[in-house]
């Protein structure tokens, strides 16, 4: 009965967020005690091992429409990183926002994504799934947008609603192409029923197209830098530890269907187009949350890389960890915000000492380079051992690259922001709370390795060579920025070459995609032209016609009887002539 | 059923119309009217319908044309005869009283009484000549309205 | 046979007259014309049984229309209205 109620607390947070009357900062504290209610729920969830069950709801033309909860690894684990992370959000929103400004919205939408996520990764069945997932594209949309009176946060936020909606029309399809072909809505039959035909493949190349309009992989990546033009907590929350993992949920839970339908080398290709955009990207970046969002990609795409070799439980775990990492990092970041009064890193200098800003940003920037002992290390080097097993040297040598990008932009970010003489200033404990309870759980979270892998039934392999290897070359990364960055090796000839515009435009991809809106938007506007001139003249023009003819056989009411008699003469003329010949 | 006859009635009959319908004057319209509904009444007669041929005399020439006249002479100036009439209405009695009685001028000299008259005036042909003295009549009073300008 | 093309002859002069006559009179005699060309075809058309009685309803109505129409030629020509297209109230 308790998995029914796990979204349950943050809905309750979201109609008391609507309802309140006064000061809406104890909303924020409200939200925090739901997600450690939620967190509760999740472990005795856990504990009680229950696989799931389902209450009926409505039935339309024979079909029955369920709420049904699966409870495994897979949601278990999404389910705890929400409610987490969202505890710590929470938290952080009390410092972050301003409160003066009218708060409750605010807390009511990020209360009803957390409680729409939580839907998405507990639900059983596809159509719930889809409902759910629709309701955190919206929060998204409305998150984003939260400043509304800012233009460039109101086309950011259409933009990633956009998007998303592509990717939800794909997925749409695919579940009613699966409904077609395995005749249910629910998650499990499906996957056990999995076989290989055209229906399948089609489907779950929909359902990997839906998967990365949220998880922003290419092609449909561009809404997550804008996205972040809404408040700091909303990028930690959303698009960096949830909601973009939402997507990558989606594809792990539907893998076995998609590697017997042989979609796997679709996931992979994307997987390795994504990270090598989104490094080059972050190489050339100077806005702080967007570096962050270029890096959220480049590891969501490692993530994906992961799903399409088969190493299922290496990619989980190098989602649960990044997603630590990345909201110490965007939470690190609000701060840095706060404190420099820019969001650009170039104008940034804060103190590099031993104060806890500093030291729990380096933490978090070190986990993403995959430094041991911290727990990117782990995660990121189990799955650079699934890639050396492949032997596809290829593959190899692009990861062994991308993690050397990976180390540069991050040090980058970090030593632009962080010089020798900065200065150090106070912020809200609510804002610093959170920043060392995270650090310590990235630096003690590798030791959770065998218990996250035994928990999957399956066992870590690791080897030494690929862990030297690893650390060899995020070493090699972090030399490059130092190089750059701290002791000022000249590189303008690069900065300024066409090739790191090009990086810089974004690959040009956005002004493809706007292209594209632009040519639909011109169909749209010749329906309209269409419409004007030719629909509505040809309305008006019966109008007039008729008159014209009524102003014509009015001529023949002239009043003069004598018109009248001949009238009368000639139509009894017409009646005889009828009546002889016709009739 | 002679169609030499037939033709000439039936000009008769055209020609009275057209002119009934263009002639300059009003009355002399009238007058061709008349001249319209009598030729009607021999064509009437010559295709073996006696009675409809008196009922057109009677009807129509007797009747409408004198309302026709009568409406006619409503909207007219009254027209100023010059001297007196007394001449004029005594030998319009003269005309009446020979009407009336010359069909008696046929009778045998029995004696007069109602029912000789009436045989007399109802029999075969004797009515059909007072008819026409009575046409006659009316033809003489319109025809003053000949001697003047309408 | 030659009293029903004359008929068709009078009716043609009849309707020559209704048409491009505007005395209100000399409408009405055309309409007496048309009428007895009508009676004269149906004379013509009875003439084998010789039941020529159907005349007597068509001369009803005729007299009758010819007293209402001059009946109401007297009203009109009380005010001088002597031509039919100067009676123009059922116009639009």
């Amino acid at each position: 009965m308790i998995e029914y109620l796990i979204p349950a607390p943050f809905l309750l947070v979201m109609i008391a967020a609507l309802l309140w009357p006064r000061r809406s900062e104890y909303v924020g504290y409200l939200g925090a005690a739901a997600g450690l209610v939620t967190l509760a729920l999740v472990y005795l969830t856990w504990r009680s091992g229950t696989p799931g069950g389902e209450l009926e709801w409505f039935a339309v033309a024979g079909t029955m429409f369920t709420w049904s909860v699966m409870v495994d690894q897979l949601s278990l684990l999404l389910a705890g990183i929400v409610a987490g992370i969202g505890t710590f959000i929470f938290l952080y929103s009390v410092g972050y926002m301003d409160a003066s400004e009218e708060l409750r919205r605010y807390y009511a939408e990020l209360a009803l994504f957390a409680t729409s996520m939580l839907a998405v990764v507990m639900s059983a069945n596809l159509f719930q799934l889809f409902f759910a997932w629709e309701l955190v594209g919206v929060s998204s949309y409305l998150l984003i947008g939260y400043w509304h009176d800012r233009k460039t946060a109101i086309a950011a936020a259409r933009k990633a609603f956009i998007t998303i909606i592509i990717g939800d029309a794909f997925l749409l399809a695919g579940i009613f192409l699966l409904w077609k072909g395995y005749g249910t809505f629910a998650i499990a039959p499906i996957l056990e029923a999995a076989r290989a035909d055209t229906i399948t493949t089609i489907a779950g190349l929909f359902i990997i197209i839906g998967a990365i309009s949220k998880s922003a992989q290419f092609p449909l990546h561009a809404w997550l830098p804008d996205a972040m033009e809404g408040p700091t907590p909303v990028s930690a929350f959303l698009h960096s530890a949830t909601m973009v993992k939402a997507g990558l949920f989606l594809v792990a839970r539907f893998l076995p269907l998609l590697a017997i339908a042989g979609l796997s080398p679709v996931l992979i290709i994307i997987a390795v187009i994504t990270i090598i955009i989104s490094a080059c990207m972050a190489l050339v970046e100077n806005d702080i949350k967007r570096v962050l969002a270029y890096s959220t990609m480049n590891q969501l795409a490692f993530i994906l890389l992961a799903f399409g070799l088969g190493a299922t439980v290496a990619g989980l775990y190098h989602l649960l960890n990044h997603s630590v990492f990345k909201a110490l990092l965007f939470m690190a970041a609000g701060v840095i915000i706060h404190l420099a009064g820019t969001q650009d890193i170039r104008q940034m200098e804060l103190k590099l000492g031993w104060n806890v800003l500093a030291v729990t940003t380096a933490i978090g920037a070190l986990a993403l380079a995959g430094l041991p002992p911290l727990s990117g290390f782990f995660s990121k080097d189990a799955i650079f051992e699934q890639i050396l097993h492949t032997g596809n040297a290829a593959l190899i040598l692009v990861f062994s690259i991308a993690i050397i990008m990976s180390a540069a932009y991050i040090s980058r970010w970090y030593l632009l922001i962080f010089r020798r003489n900065g200065s150090v200033a106070h912020v809200h404990w609510q804002m610093r709370a959170p920043l060392p309870i995270l650090a310590a759980l990235v630096v003690f979270g590798g030791l959770i390795t065998g218990m996250f892998y035994s928990w999957w039934d399956s066992s870590a392999s690791a080897s030494l060579f690929a862990g030297v290897l690893s650390t060899i070359l995020a070493l090699a990364g972090f030399g490059i920025a130092y190089a750059i960055y701290w002791r000022g090796m000249d590189i303008n000839w690069l900065s300024r070459s066409s090739m790191a515009e090009f990086f810089r435009q974004r690959f040009l991809l956005d002004d493809l995609g706007s292209a594209l809106a632009s040519a639909v938007q011109g169909i749209g506007k010749a329906m309209v032209w269409v419409d004007t001139h030719i629909v509505d003249r040809t309305v008006v023009g019966v109008g007039h016609m008729l008159s014209a003819v009524g102003a014509l056989l009015r001529r023949f009411i002239s009043g003069h009887p004598t018109n009248y008699l001949f009238a009368f003469v000639i139509g009894f003329i017409i009646i005889i002539i009828t009546l002889r010949f016709v009739l | 059923m002679s169609e030499p006859l037939l033709l000439v009635t039936s000009s008769i009959a055209a020609l009275g119309a057209l002119y009934a319908i263009n002639a300059r004057q009003l009355m002399r319209g009238v007058l061709g009217l008349a001249v319209f509904f009598i030729a009607l009444a021999m064509l009437f007669a010559q295709l073996g319908a006696w009675y409809l041929a008196v009922g057109q005399l009677f009807l129509f020439v007797g009747g409408v044309v004198t309302l026709f006249v009568l409406a006619f002479n409503f909207v007219r100036t009254p027209i100023q005869h010059s001297g007196s009439f007394w001449p004029w209405m005594v030998s319009m009695l003269a005309l009446l009283s020979l009407a009336l009685f010359l069909p008696f001028s046929f009778a045998t000299p029995q004696g007069i009484s109602l029912t000789t008259f009436a045989a007399e005036m109802f029999l075969q042909y004797g009515w059909i000549l007072n008819l026409a003295l009575l046409l006659l009549f009316s033809a003489i009073i319109t025809s003053q309205y000949l001697l003047e300008d309408t | 046979m030659i009293p029903l093309i004359a008929s068709m002859v009078l009716f043609s002069i009849g309707i020559y007259g209704v048409l491009s006559k505007r005395d209100i009179l000399r409408i009405t005699i055309s309409v007496s014309v048309i009428l007895g060309s009508i009676t004269l075809l149906l004379a013509s058309l009875a003439q084998n049984s010789g039941n020529y009685s159907f005349i007597l309803f068509i001369w009803a109505v005729e007299v009758m229309e010819i007293l209402v129409a001059l009946a109401v030629f007297l009203y009109l020509a009380r005010s001088e209205k002597k031509d039919i297209n100067d009676l123009q109230q059922l116009r639009w």
